[in-house]
């Protein structure tokens, strides 16, 4: 039955300036009202677009009024049963009850809280208050684990601190050149291209590594179509080459970093014949992206979640910041190290405490001054604190086991389509005694649950995101909620009472953004100086900003880098090949991504017709080559298996891939989850999964 | 805790040795072993594979210290560092050096690695057991130098042996200018890595770049009495040389292991974790024998180290060895040449494909089984070694086109082609219309890219996809786009493309518009086609062009500007906006004397006097005495330019000199529409320079970057930076080739902004500045006739007696 | 009856350069005449009918005329307009034995 929005509930202004729900770009975009129930996207200009979207973007308004919106709470009494509509009531008491009665008979560890990247600054900030305060539980993490961990944690090897970008996006045109990594950004981050457009323009080269030819490597200078999983390898060839022909800028080496020696041993064990061996890529090319990025003025270097969703994915990074800081491109105008984050606020959800080992600000749960700082600005008694708890895969493997999380709240997040080895996660999801799920939808993961609340959507409710540049900025409410529906400000704040917490816990997000901006003053991502109205006057502000009158940090580390002794770190970074490597059993490597059309687990972008018509269904990229080898043709359904699990796709023939490597995109859900197939191993510092890389086989299906 | 840690020896600190200390301490192994490393060698543990790059000079020795001696201290390894090991006692679980000192071991690992092997010759020693003077092996660093030293002043060099190491050698020997002779006893060279057809080829390549190559000779003695004088072979010949490096294979060091009765083959028997069957005692690298095979290349013994680390410190008790794939990749001479597993089908069922062209040195081999490559050899052309390497080394199943093996054929395109491109694939990031978007509107019959564009909105915001939305408009269309040819001719009237039309008028001597019309119209003039063809012949004949008034716009006939009420406006030249009071003088005489009713500053940094009637203009040029501004011809209009350096705070560079140049050198030049140029002297862009049509911005270091394609007219568009120059001399060079290139090329009336969108700056910058394509001094050439060519029109345009040219109305006869 | 017609010799053919015009003041009109490089010659009112451009002063290819303010476009041979909404007043105009141009217009 169609749900019909209530026209009276509805007074939004006729035009609000607002940012797009999806990419960590966060581009600005208006929304004009129509009538009380329908919104048009239009073009805003804002620096991260400069007014362009993408399709994503232009069809965003499309979810304000999309009938399959929940909007009232649903449960059942017994799994068995089908999820019927409810009360806030009903649901929330019961979730009360489940709650209370876990962590009598299993102790407070059992509740576990996951979080998304996706919930505003406010939202994670109190999520993370709402684990540590009201349920007193150590386990509490979020999806960006599967994202940008990587890149964080190298970043605070490296660094002394981690924000995706050290320069805002309108330094890029000014690099003369970039290295982009795994990271296909005319797809996934569309208006971005205008700023390696301009760079080009300005005589600019860009590297493209990408196993695939991409629209982005399209426009590259240079493509290195690598092998899954030897990123390590290449960061440490051309750091080599870079040796060998003393393209290194040993003044900057001397007074602005520590521990050369042990990238420089690591690195002189690879030499362009073995690295070509190991990446596959020629000796040639090598020389080449060495050539470009040795003797460049100034260069980036730049990550996205290919060598970053490996288990060795800390390390790829490392590598490549060691390749930066070598060549003296970083702590420099129009130079650096920077990772595209992905989740819309993948930045600002790392920041405040939705992390296992987190407090606000970045504030560390094992660090006494930061746990008496935040008990302080809580109000509670830093002993009341718990202790750092399980990272994202680690709690969602120990879901229904003994010592393991016996009931989980989830805040936007899909784990049944995004967590690697999902078939796995979806049975222990049934293992749980009690699961409940926040969303704006009926996702895969919510349509497992025992209670889902609806929630409001982007444009619904205020708040403050954290964009890959580390600019924040604010997010207009355009709209009143549909009836029945409330903010998850709103439902912490009413759960916290229920649980004999209420007073501590504000549901109105500027409310919410005055206590963080106390909770972060002082902290590594200091927010003390950020207000609503310095982000609508500035067009955002880059944190850190620590006083009202301080102008925010657009580029870091000019002077120093956030180490105690202002140097950056030098790490020996070593190529680890990937978990699972091709053998005669799976004797292909198997890569996931994104595709243009939609985003993430596709909750969103898989229920607008535009999006749809555009990418259907999940698909396998081959190699015609080897395609024929198989004898699979174009559009005819094969059957993908791992040690992990076995999923149908068509196959979409193209050489724009490397012969011996599939490609699926993850956004789909069912038998094409791209996810029964990946591999959990996981990052030993990061506790990233091995998203990028495994070890396949493929059969041709027969009926289908 | 040092005291419940257990005793580990290495007998070996070269690159095996070191190595799987290295993979030890990487797994916690410094909290579970002292560690005592014993070393032949006084240094540390450098990379052996890349000795022959010092011996040949293009490695520095410091270069290729893996393990310098501070990495010992750092980790609390002691390095006995030219103390050999002289015996295991292995009852006393002690291993004694040469001096006798006893170093008691837990585990030892024995990585002894190996040393040349010495074929039976006559004269190689000197009665005290030291090589004869001349003589050398090549192994190590010290060997390196020993050779490197002896070769000064030396004119022939033998080495006895044709495989890898051999021929590197040779090519170090070749590098000191030495003559060199490989002799070699087998049938051809690098058995190891070739076959007999491919060691023929190479025989030859390496003759063709000089190096006489000696096969199936058996050396039975060194020549000489107290230094090398030649060879002598079995068959009685000999050969003449000042020097010999013996480069015949090696042998495993298994004495130590042998000594202490563990079992010996080639080398020292170990299990798949690299133990000896003292469980005690492991060995690894070169003078390990795992399952029948010693290896001699680096790849295989760092497998070894890892397995043996993670048995060792029990991070991996199941960690096993099954022996490694081998091949190499290397430049002999210049030659390249890859080789992997097998030379030669073993298996009736092997696949052999092969390719062979002796001529230009190519081979190419490949031996498949069961779908997999188990061996190959590439001579020559080693193009597609990175993939074969990989498909050999991870057993990756091959594509059936044996033939994309071989040659790089459907190799994976660099850019995805518009039939693969995902119809969601965002074109115009700006507007967000995808592919898919613009393919639709085509087939709704929008058959032109103009059509299209006006649609979708696609390329309408930073316009840098429009080029692409019209090749895929182009490719919709399978090629047919709706536009009729006269798009691509340079002027309606006039059916030839530009290039087609410059042929034709230098192949047929054409001067004259009216000659054009004559010889390539039949006949039939066009009035809109004039001004063009005018402007396109002055920019080929410079001054031998035969100018006729009629084909020039009225502008061009009287030299000033019409107005809406047919007076006319005159602009006299101001270079860079600089003048001076009495040229201000004339130009309020000339103001009052003519009536002039307005008189306004131009954008260009200019004085306008509108309104003048078309009889006083000839007087009005003789008060002002002033060259013509140009302000109203398809030509140089002017160069504005800022304070620049001299009282600017932000100035970098001269931007006023500089202007002064640019108006020197271009003024008067023709082109196909108007140029506005600028000079900033500084990034700050006051004169605006990055928006003219050609500009010039001073940046740090006393560099200048040329913008070009700049446009703040009815469309707006920042230039793109043709490059970055050194000096004020080569902004005038580059700018002039530009300037050439673009009348050569533009349509008529299509401004620089057009025309680089048009051609794309990069193919632009490739032409200015690379010489793609051969013309720059060509280029060049006519600018400077073009230059030479100028004379100012205020000074020779004057009416002749009796010309009515500036009259707007003739008296009637009768 | 026929309209009683006046003549005017306005000038020695060699006065108007090939492909130009020349504007002359007949009974208080302006007339606009010009030398097609064919050897024609046309004559027409000298105004544009558009914004009064000074048609002398325009572009002649063959008999088609463009005005050098807002390039309207005449056919002189007859007076229509090419490009533009308005035709051209035309004068019936000779060479007369002795080379001189002769205009005919109403008395």
């Amino acid at each position: 039955m169609r749900y019909m929005l209530d026209p009276e509930s509805r007074q939004a202004p006729s035009v609000c300036a607002t940012h797009c729900p999806y990419c960590s770009l966060q581009c600005g975009m208006h929304l004009h009202s129509i009538d009380s129930v329908t919104w048009t996207v239009g073009s805003r200009e804002f620096p991260t677009n400069r007014g362009g979207l993408c399709q994503k973007g232009w069809s965003a308004a499309e979810l304000l009024s999309h009938p399959d919106r929940l909007t009232a709470p649903l449960l059942r009494e017994r799994r068995s049963e089908p999820l019927r509509r409810a009360t806030w009531e009903e649901a929330l008491e019961r979730v009360r009850a489940s709650i209370e009665s876990t962590q009598q008979r299993h102790g407070r560890d059992a509740v576990g809280v996951f979080g998304g990247g996706s919930l505003t600054n406010e939202k994670a900030y109190l999520l993370g208050k709402f684990a540590r305060v009201a349920l007193r539980t150590s386990q509490i993490d979020y999806n960006g684990r599967f994202c940008m961990s990587s890149a964080a944690a190298a970043n605070l090897k490296a660094f002394g601190i981690d924000r995706g970008l050290p320069f805002p996006l309108s330094d890029i045109p000014h690099a003369q050149t970039v290295l982009l990594v795994g990271s296909n950004l005319s797809e996934t981050m569309p208006p971005v291209m205008q700023y390696f457009q301009e760079q080009k323009a300005r005589g600019g080269a860009l590297i493209v590594v990408d196993p695939r030819a991409t629209a982005t490597s399209a426009t590259a200078t240079l493509h290195l179509q690598i092998t899954p999983g030897t990123d390590a390898a290449l960061a440490n060839g051309l750091l080599y080459i870079a040796m060998k022909e003393s393209y290194l800028d040993p003044d900057f080496i001397a007074q602005r970093t520590q521990d050369f020696e042990l990238a420089r041993r690591t690195a002189s064990s690879y030499w362009p014949a073995r690295v070509e061996r190991i990446t596959g890529i020629s000796e040639r090319e090598l020389q080449r992206a060495g050539k470009l990025l040795g003797e460049a003025r100034t260069a980036m270097i730049l990550t996205s979640r290919g060598p970053e969703q490996q288990s060795n994915g800390v390390q790829n990074v490392l590598a490549f910041i060691n390749l930066a800081l070598a060549l003296g491109k970083a702590g420099k105008p129009y130079c650096g190290y920077g990772c595209i984050t992905g989740q819309g606020n993948g930045q600002g959800g790392r920041e405040h405490g939705q992390k296992a080992d987190q407090l606000p600000g970045y504030r560390r749960l094992d660090h006494p001054p930061d746990r008496a700082h935040i008990a302080q600005v809580w109000g509670i008694d830093e002993s009341d604190l718990p202790t750092p708890g399980h990272s994202a895969y680690e709690m969602l493997d120990s879901m229904g086991t003994e010592g393991g999380v016996r009931a989980l709240l989830v805040f936007g997040s899909n784990m049944a389509i995004s967590a690697p080895r999902a078939g796995h996660i979806e049975e222990r999801l049934y293992a749980l005694d009690f699961l409940m799920v926040s969303d704006f939808f009926l996702s895969e993961t919510a349509a497992r649950a025992d209670v889902v609340l609806p929630a409001a959507q982007w444009a619904e409710e205020e708040g403050t995101m954290t964009n890959l540049e580390g600019r924040v900025l604010l997010r207009q409410k355009a709209a009143e909620p549909p009836i029945g529906v409330r903010t998850d400000l709103q439902v912490l704040a009413e759960l916290a009472g229920r649980l004999g917490c209420g007073g501590k816990f504000p549901c109105e997000a500027p409310a919410v953004f005055e206590e963080l901006r106390r909770a972060t003053a002082g902290g590594a991502a200091d927010y003390s100086g950020i207000t609503y109205e310095r982000i609508r006057r500035e067009d955002g502000v880059f944190w850190p900003c620590p006083s009202e009158n301080h102008g925010g940090t657009p580029r870091m580390f000019l002077d120093r880098f956030a180490t105690p002794d202002g140097r950056a770190r030098f790490h020996a970074a070593e190529f680890l090949p990937a978990a699972e490597e091709p053998d005669g059993d799976y004797p292909l490597y198997l890569t996931t991504g994104r595709i243009m059309a939609q985003y993430q687990s596709g909750t969103q972008t898989r229920r607008l017709p535009s999006l749809m018509q555009s990418a259907p269904e999940s698909f396998v990229q081959i190699h015609p080559s080897m395609a024929r080898t198989y004898g699979v043709t174009d559009g005819e359904w094969v059957r993908l298996t791992t040690r992990r699990g076995t999923a149908l796709v068509r196959a979409k023939l193209s050489a724009a891939i490397r012969m011996d490597t599939l490609f699926v995109p993850f956004h789909f859900p069912g038998s094409g989850r791209a996810n029964l197939l990946t591999n959990p191993a996981l990052d030993p510092v990061s506790k990233m999964p091995e998203f990028k890389v495994c070890a396949v086989r493929l059969d041709k299906e027969q009926q289908c | 805790m040092t005291e419940n840690k257990r005793k580990l020896v290495v007998i070996g600190n070269g690159m095996a040795g070191a190595r799987t200390v290295e993979e030890i301490l990487a797994r916690g192994g410094g909290s579970l072993f002292d560690i005592t490393m014993f070393g032949d060698e006084p240094t540390g543990n450098y990379n052996r594979i890349l000795l022959s790059n010092v011996l040949n000079g293009s490695y520095r020795e410091d270069e290729i210290f893996l393990n310098p001696l501070e990495w010992y201290r750092q980790n609390g390894i002691r390095l006995l560092a030219g103390t050999r090991a002289a015996g295991i006692l292995r009852r006393a679980r002690l291993v004694y050096a040469e001096n006798g000192t006893p170093e008691p071991y837990d585990k030892l690992i024995i990585a002894t690695g190996s040393r040349p092997f010495l074929p039976t010759m006559e004269g190689i020693k000197m009665p005290d057991g030291k090589f004869k003077p001349g003589v050398f092996v090549f192994r190590t660093l010290e060997d390196c130098r020993g050779i490197a030293a002896y070769a000064q002043g030396k004119k022939s060099a033998a080495v006895i042996g044709g495989g890898l190491l051999g021929l590197e050698a040779a090519r170090g020997l070749q590098n000191f200018g030495l003559e060199v002779n490989v002799v070699h006893l087998g049938g051809h060279l690098m058995p190891q890595q070739l076959d007999p057809s491919a060691g023929a080829i190479l025989k030859t390549s390496m003759e063709n770049l000089g190096v006489k190559v000696l096969l199936k000779k058996n050396t039975t003695a060194i020549l000489g009495q107290d230094r090398v004088l030649g060879l002598r072979f079995s068959d009685g010949h000999t050969l003449e040389c000042d020097m010999v490096v013996i480069s015949a294979g090696i042998k495993a060091n298994w004495e130590i292991a042998a000594g202490c009765g563990l079992p010996i083959e080639r080398g020292i028997l170990v299990d798949d974790q690299m133990r000896t069957d003292d469980r005690d005692i492991y060995a690894v690298g070169e003078c390990a024998q795992h399952r029948g095979v010693t290896y001699g290349l680096v790849a295989p013994l760092w497998e070894q180290a890892k397995v043996l680390a993670d048995y060792i410190t029990e991070r991996n008790r199941h960690a096993a060895y099954h022996g490694s794939k081998t091949a190499t990749k290397l430049k002999v001479m210049g030659v390249e040449v890859a080789s992997m597993g097998i030379v030669e089908p073993r298996d009736p069922e092997d696949e052999v494909v092969q390719f062979c062209e002796p001529k230009r040195g190519t081979y190419k081999k490949l031996i498949i089984r069961e779908g997999r490559l188990v061996g190959g050899i590439l001579l020559g052309d080693i193009s597609k070694a990175a993939y074969l390497m990989q498909a050999f080394d991870r057993n990756t199943p091959l594509p059936e086109e044996r033939l994309q093996l071989l040659f790089d054929i459907g190799d994976p395109p660099k850019q995805v082609t518009f039939e693969e491109m995902n119809a969601a694939t965002q074109i115009c990031n700006c507007n967000g219309v995808s592919k898919g978007t613009i393919v639709a509107c085509v087939k709704n019959g929008k058959r032109s890219g103009k059509a299209v564009m006006d649609a979708t909105r696609a390329g309408m915001g930073c316009g840098s996809c429009k080029a692409m939305v019209n090749d895929i408009v182009a490719w919709a269309c399978g090629g047919e786009t709706e536009e009729d040819a006269s798009v691509h001719y340079y002027v309606p009237g006039v059916p030839l493309t530009k290039t087609e039309l410059i042929r034709a008028i230098q192949e047929r001597g054409l001067r004259s518009v009216s000659a054009v019309f004559d010889y390539l119209a039949g006949g039939k003039e066009d009035a809109a086609s004039k001004p063009g063809l005018a402007s396109l012949l002055k920019t080929l004949w410079h001054d031998e062009y035969e100018d006729e008034l009629d084909a020039r716009f009225i502008n061009e006939r009287i030299h000033a500007n019409i107005q809406k009420d047919g007076t006319f406006s005159v602009v006299p030249q101001i270079p860079g906006g600089i003048t001076n009071p009495a040229q201000l003088r004339r130009i309020a005489d000339v103001a009052e004397r003519y009536h002039v009713p307005l008189i306004k500053l131009t954008g260009g940094q200019r004085i306008d006097l509108l309104g003048l009637r078309k009889e006083d203009l000839p007087n009005v040029w003789r008060d002002l005495d002033m060259p013509s501004g140009y302000a109203y011809g398809k030509s140089y209009r002017t160069c504005k330019s800022c304070v620049g350096s001299d009282f600017c705070r932000f100035g970098l560079g001269d931007s006023i000199s500089l202007a002064l140049r640019i108006e020197r050198e271009f003024q008067g030049i023709d082109s196909p529409h108007k140029m506005k140029l600028a000079t900033a002297g500084c990034p700050r862009n006051c004169s605006e320079a990055m928006v003219k049509d050609l500009g010039a911005v001073a940046v740090e270091g006393g560099k200048w970057e040329i913008y070009i394609g700049g446009a703040a007219g009815s469309s707006v568009r920042k230039g793109d930076v043709l490059g970055t120059v050194n000096s004020e001399n080569d902004v005038l060079l580059f700018m002039g080739r530009f300037i050439q290139y673009y009348r050569e090329n533009a349509k008529y009336l299509e401004r620089t902004h057009g025309f680089v969108r048009r051609l794309g700056i990069d193919k632009i910058r490739a032409v200015v500045m690379e010489d793609s394509e051969g013309i720059a001094e060509r280029l060049d050439r006519e600018i400077a006739s073009s230059k030479a060519a100028y004379k100012d029109p205020w000074k020779t345009a004057w009416p002749e007696p009796g010309e009515n040219r500036f009259s707007s109305l003739l008296p009637v006869l009768s | 009856m026929i309209p009683a017609m006046a003549e005017f010799k306005l000038c020695a053919l060699s006065a108007i350069p090939p492909g130009e015009g020349r504007n002359f003041a007949v009974q208080g009109e302006t007339i606009a005449v010009f030398r097609a490089r064919s050897g024609e010659v046309f004559a027409v009112q000298a105004a544009c009918p558009h914004r009064g451009g000074p048609l002398a002063d325009g572009l002649l290819g063959g008999s088609t005329l463009i005005c050098p303010l807002h390039a309207w476009k005449f056919d002189l041979s007859t007076g229509d307009v090419l490009f533009g909404d308005c035709g051209l007043q035309k004068y019936p105009v000779a060479i007369d034995d002795d080379g001189q141009i002769v205009l005919r217009v109403k008395a």
